[in-house]
């Protein structure tokens, strides 16, 4: 998984789906939904447990973490980039990447 | 939760370095040595991997030369920033792995080294002659960054290196 698939927006969040519980098939139709929105097409998503972003919190030493950002619905952000070091943003990054699968579109 | 996607201490055969030379013989030879280092390039299987990277560079930054072209508010890769990163693959020893070619959502090309999760380099390049780089070794981290002009920083070949 490449780290620059975390890496956030300019405006310091990077969105994510929160997918407990959620049917694949509704999980790969909401980001659809998200893809066509953006004029984006949709290839691939990024699964990881939630407590990555505590565990990478306390391994980096920088407080990112998630915020409910609905709607739409089970939307959140990862917040707490330090947007002034790109080089702990990577960092970041790295961690979250290393604890994600792969999954890809059919 | 779930987000879309859409060493050795040889510098390789041919590295250049800037040249501060500033007479005729001084440009001559750096005019030949550039020469010898770009039909170096042309030979199908040494020079293969770099033209390789080199056009996928140039991929990325086509796909990313416009705002918003991940749909996030991402920032462009602008002309400076792709050939700042066409500079430093030239400069990239050649006995060393071609990294892996991304755009980052604040404009900038990020080459990446990846061997394992607990082994991988990235770095971010802008058209500032600053290098942003982070490094996973193990049980060990790094993260810096590095001003890069003509030569590839120390700290960034180290890290490379230190993947192989």
């Amino acid at each position: 998984m490449k780290p620059a698939v975390f890496l956030p927006a300019p405006n310091g969040e990077t969105s994510v789906l929160r997918i407990d519980g959620v049917p694949d098939n509704l999980i790969w139709q909401t980001a659809e939904t998200m893809a066509n929105e953006r004029n984006q097409t949709l290839y691939a998503r990024a699964d990881f447990p939630a407590e990555t972003v505590n565990a990478t919190a306390e391994a980096t030493k920088v407080k990112v973490s998630v915020v409910i950002a609905e709607p739409p619905p089970r939307h959140a952000n990862i917040i707490g980039w330090p947007m002034d070091d790109k080089d702990k943003r990577l960092l970041v990054a790295m961690q979250l990447a290393n604890a994600a699968s792969l999954a890809l579109k059919e | 939760m779930s987000t879309i996607v859409l060493s050795r201490p040889s510098r390789g055969v041919f590295h250049t370095q800037a040249s501060n030379g500033i007479s005729d013989e001084a440009k001559t030879l750096w005019q030949s040595m550039a020469e010898l280092q770009n039909s170096f390039l042309t030979s199908f299987s040494i020079g293969k991997p770099k033209r390789d990277v080199l056009e996928s560079t140039t991929e990325v930054f086509e796909e990313s030369c416009h705002p918003d072209w991940d749909g996030y508010s991402a920032a462009p890769v602008s002309f400076e920033t792709y050939l700042k990163a066409k500079k430093f693959l030239s400069a990239l020893p050649t006995n060393l792995p071609t990294p892996e070619v991304s755009a980052h959502p604040d404009g900038q090309i990020g080459f990446e080294w990846f061997v394992a999760p607990n082994r991988q380099f990235v770095m971010g390049i802008s058209s500032e002659d600053e290098l942003a780089y982070a490094g996973i070794f193990g049980i060990n981290k790094t993260s810096g960054v590095e001003l890069f002009i003509d030569e590839i920083p120390k700290a960034v070949l180290e890290g490379i290196r230190r993947l192989f």
